[in-house]
């Protein structure tokens, strides 16, 4: 993407038609996004909270102020009362700062990212199976696919590429089959489309299973097919699926046909399969629908979970997650810790921290301090009115961002962060690719690049770190993480930057049939599932599900100061099924208190077919009462997701 | 040397006279950047001048309209309020503009004098000297042959030139484009049938480089007649990213939003930015009601406004000069530019 500065200000984004990803287009974000550049909100000084108020302060005394506060806690309540929160937004040399400070520096185990909010049960398993927490295949696989599945996603609002490349498929006569319960605008054009029950998408993954192992369309030669039956697929027949899903078994056979016989199988998915109870198993069925028709490796085949920032990726890839070090070293491993703690000159901890919600929950007990990156906790966490009220039990609270946002609000010190056009960096898309990002003006302001403001922090608290360009903390990093072992910083600025590891067939699927050569066969456990958490009864009787709309993004931090993107979200609405509108005697238009156990909003109704009966769909955060308020924050056990895509709700007339 | 009359002029002496206009005036020219992609932006000296281009997807329309342009900032803090508007641009020069863009010109010309007179474009539209380049060198997603934007104009341009070799054959479009000939005191042959003849050779090898078609009259009568199915709108409406790509680079394209941004206590900023009818945002009344709330309705409209003859005839131009930028940026790759959708409205016949 382009930036048209004039004057030291953005005037516009523009595409380039030669970057292999966009081919010259951007999404609706993409050409509105830089309006928040020179939002007047922006913060542009240090702020402090001085007797319950925040006052601006110079850099100095703010980062004297936040050492002082830090080392305090540290000595009062131990290196690991406090908790620190990475950005999927921040570039990987910034994020690389974060995770080395939090872990080399402040010494605490408790660092997440909100990539675990989304991804946490995909990265997971795919790390599991294949040894690297990413997508088996590139975007561009998406036009070389035989056949498509995508699940919990709307590909359209949640990755115009991917959507773009999907309707293009689609419309050549490639067989796309979507499972989700809510049909999207692209559904038309896909071949078929599953609308199970919400949550009950492993059943239906297990079943078409099931289908292409009775056919015999598996791939050939493909071994370890007896563990599938030995778990007990056989349960999941058509027949039994129709009574969960409420998917007729004639549409489920067909489904699996066209999956099954495909040439190869690309699969997208998205966070409707894995903010659930079954997040994790949910994503192991998915591999195992991958493995056992070959698709692994092959070209034209895969997984690709539809990460939703720009850099989720790099956030993993450079160490964010708690349960990763930097190049998804398994902390837990002594080979994969102790070079770390050579290069780092640290001790680092066997055991992962605390996840993200884990750390909201334990705020006031065992985390008494956060520090957050650009990350608007207050909105964006499930159940998000219990966890801003979580942020308040601190004693310490540092955010580092753009705006004044509800989390920062609550802040004992707000430090001003400069913008992506104002930063120097490299970021990793959801194919593994990093692209150089270049500074297009200086920071606004007293504002300061993520790269300039964690060394300043690490120096504060006695760590002496230089100030360093993005390509020295670079080739730091290079030494730390094996993947990027192969890249140059020049490699970087080629237009559309490099696929990691940049082998040769590192842009298709070479990665993977290296890998797993001998793996063949490695199917994970076959499993029912947990039921979902909170069934619809007569007090809630309906199943309320959320989505991202095209032209949102997170808790809207962003987006909402944007004033184009803010005008496409005028209106906060609640899907309705017709069958249920015309019971309840609504029509479009009408206002509605959608209620759930955690709490209510109020909505504008649309009727529509787009839901099943007895369900409710809400498109996630708006400013006029919070989608996530309604959510909960009951974590998955494997992946610490929490289950915030699914509850039980109600409708009442205002 | 008069107005309508084509004359020879030597390409080196003319190109030496507009690297001497760079001293005194702001010329705006292709220029090559580092990585070898050409953009129009001010050039200081010849040296990044290039003649070696195809249109890039940037409409030279951000010239007169810019995407973002401050309207006024205004000071209420003291008694008396203050309103400070910003200086008219200097004088400039708009050297090597493809015909493309100078027929978007002559229609967003329409529109800023049409109901309305907007000062702050004909402030640039005025300073503006625009010397054309008749387009030799089509890229692949140019059909300008469809909709009378090049590959040469007739009129529209202060001084259109023609790349002649070692000459330029100069089509004298205004008196400011005499002038600066006069001016130039360059020695200016009128044209002879050897060199109109090579600009038909050349013009004809660059429509047989065209690729895309666009063949808008029966798509213009479908529209026209409303004779187009609501389920092929409603089809294209369902594949729309509603982006806004097509209508920020679209030359012919004027919408825009005015925004208020108070900045501090008693002072602010208004400023207006491109805008898009394919946005939701755009149409949205204070009621909430929005008459095109739909991305169907929003196609339609922007097909409607592009090719219906009413907009036809009130503009003289039906709303597409054939830059093609809208097949590179549409996000629904080949289903919704306007080439694609000319074809979709043909075979929809009814």
């Amino acid at each position: 993407m382009l930036l048209e500065v004039d004057q030291g200000v953005v005037l516009a984004a523009a595409p380039q038609k030669s970057h292999p990803v966009s081919r010259g287009t951007l999404c609706i974000k993409g050409w509105n996004g830089h309006q928040i550049i020179h939002h007047p909100h922006r913060l542009t000084h240090p702020l402090i909270k001085v007797q319950d108020h925040l006052e601006p302060v110079s850099w100095k005394k703010a980062l004297a102020f936040a050492a002082d506060k830090i080392t305090a806690l540290q000595q009062a309540h131990g290196r690991a009362s406090l908790g620190v929160i990475g950005s999927v937004k921040t570039t990987n040399e910034a994020s690389y700062l974060l995770g080395k400070l939090a872990r080399a520096v402040l010494q605490t185990p408790h660092l997440d990212v909100p990539v675990r909010y989304d991804h946490a049960p995909s990265l997971r398993v795919l790390k599991e199976q294949s040894g690297y927490a990413n997508a088996t295949a590139s975007l561009a696989e998406i036009e070389k696919a035989g056949a498509i599945l995508v699940i919990g996603a709307d590909a359209k609002a949640q990755s115009a590429r991917a959507g773009s490349l999907l309707l293009q498929s689609a419309r050549r006569g490639v067989a796309v089959v979507q499972i989700d319960p809510r049909q999207h605008e692209h559904s038309r054009f896909y071949r078929l489309q599953l609308q199970p029950h919400p949550g009950t998408d492993l059943a239906l993954i297990n079943a078409l299973i099931r289908v292409i192992l009775e056919e015999g369309w598996q791939a050939p030669g493909i071994t370890g097919i007896s563990r599938l039956r030995e778990d007990g697929l056989d349960r999941f027949s058509p027949e039994y699926v129709e009574s969960v899903c409420g998917i007729p078994h004639e549409q489920v056979k067909e489904a699996a046909a066209l999956l099954g016989r495909a040439s190869s199988l690309l699969i997208l998915f998205g966070s409707g399969i894995t903010q659930q109870a079954n997040g994790t198993a949910n994503v192991r069925a998915l591999w195992n629908l991958a493995l056992l028709t070959g698709n692994i490796g092959r070209a034209g085949g895969g997984l690709i979970p539809l990460l939703g920032s720009n850099n989720s990726q790099g956030a993993v890839d450079t160490g964010l997650m708690t349960e990763w070090g930097p190049g998804q070293r398994d902390l837990h491993e002594a080979s994969a810790r102790h070079p770390l703690e050579s290069a780092w000159g640290c001790t680092l901890p066997a055991k992962p921290g605390l996840t993200l919600q884990e750390m909201l929950q334990h705020a006031g007990g065992r985390i008494r301090g956060l520090y957050v990156v650009g990350e608007n906790l207050a909105w964006s966490a499930p159940d998000c009115g219990v966890s801003a009220a979580a942020l308040d039990k601190l004693d310490f609270l540092m955010v580092q961002d753009l705006f004044l946002t509800e989390t920062a609000a609550k802040a004992d010190v707000v430090l001003p962060a400069a913008s992506f056009a104002e930063q120097e960096g490299s970021y990793t898309n959801l194919e593994r690719r990093l692209q150089r990002v270049r500074p297009a003006i200086a920071p606004l302001g007293e504002s300061r690049s993520d790269l300039e403001i964690i060394p300043m922090l690490a120096s504060a608290l006695g760590a002496a770190w230089p100030l360093r360009s993005a390509a020295e903390v670079f080739q730091e990093m290079q030494e730390v993480i094996p993947c990027y072992k192969n890249l140059t910083w020049q490699d970087l600025d080629q237009p559309g930057g490099v696929i990691w590891p940049a082998h040769h067939e590192a842009e298709s699927n070479g990665l993977y049939r290296q890998l797993l050569g001998d793996r063949q066969g490695a199917f994970t456990e076959v499993t029912a599932g947990a039921p979902f958490a909170e069934e619809p009864d007569e007090a809630y009787p309906f199943a309320l599900f959320t989505g991202r709309p095209l032209f949102h993004r997170r808790s809207g931090t962003l987006v909402t100061r944007s004033f184009t993107l803010d005008k496409e979200d005028a209106v906060a609405t609640v899907e309705v099924n017709n069958e249920d509108a015309r019971a309840l005697k609504l029509r479009s238009g009408w206002q509605v208190v959608v209620k759930t156990r955690r709490g209510q909003v109020r909505r504008t109704v649309v009727i529509s077919r787009a839901v099943p009966p007895r369900t409710l769909f809400l498109p996630i955060h708006h400013r006029d009462g919070l989608t996530q308020s309604l959510m909960p924050s009951t974590l998955e056990p494997e992946s610490g997701i929490p289950q915030m895509k699914l509850c039980a709700a109600k409708l009442e007339m205002v | 040397m008069q107005v309508g009359t084509p004359v020879v002029v030597s390409k080196q002496l003319f190109l030496d006279h507009l690297s001497r206009c760079m001293k005194k005036t702001q010329v705006i020219g292709p220029t090559k950047l580092a990585d070898g992609s050409v953009t129009f932006m001010p050039l200081r000296s010849p040296r990044r001048l290039t003649f070696d281009y195809v249109n890039d997807l940037d409409p030279l329309k951000r010239f007169f309209t810019p995407p973002r342009e401050d309207l006024f900032a205004w000071d209420l803090t003291d008694k008396k309020p203050r309103l400070t508007a910003p200086l008219p641009d200097k004088p400039r020069i708009l050297f090597g503009i493809r015909s493309c863009d100078v027929q978007g010109l002559a229609h967003m010309d329409g529109f800023f004098r049409g109901s309305f007179y907007d000062s702050l474009y004909w402030a640039r539209r005025n300073n503006t000297l625009i010397i054309s380049l008749a387009c030799n060198r089509p890229n692949e997603s140019c059909f300008c042959l469809c909709c009378n934007g090049g590959p040469w104009l007739e009129n529209g341009f202060d001084l259109q030139l023609t790349d002649l070799g070692e000459e330029f054959l100069a089509d004298i479009g205004s008196p400011a484009g005499q002038a600066f000939l006069q001016e130039s005191g360059l020695e200016a042959a009128r044209a002879r049938t050897r060199h109109e003849h090579r600009r038909h050779e050349l013009m004809e090898a660059c429509d047989a480089q065209m690729q895309p078609t666009a063949y808008l009259a029966k798509a213009c009568i479908q529209i026209t007649n409303d004779r187009v199915r609501e389920e092929l709108w409603e089809e294209m409406g369902a594949e729309c990213f509603s982006c806004g790509g097509c209508t920020h680079v679209c030359p012919c394209c004027t919408c825009f939003d005015v925004v208020d941004c108070p900045q501090n206590t008693g002072q602010g900023l208004r400023f207006r930015c491109w805008d898009s009818c394919q946005y939701a945002g755009f149409t949205r009344e204070a009621s909430g009601h929005n008459p095109r709330g739909r991305a169907k309705e929003r196609v339609k409209r922007r097909f409607y406004h592009k090719l219906s003859y009413p907009y036809i005839q009130q503009d003289g131009h039906p709303g597409c000069v054939g830059c093609g930028r809208c097949i590179t940026v549409c996000e629904a790759n080949g289903l919704l530019d306007i080439t694609a959708v000319v074809k979709r409205l043909r075979r929809d016949g009814q």
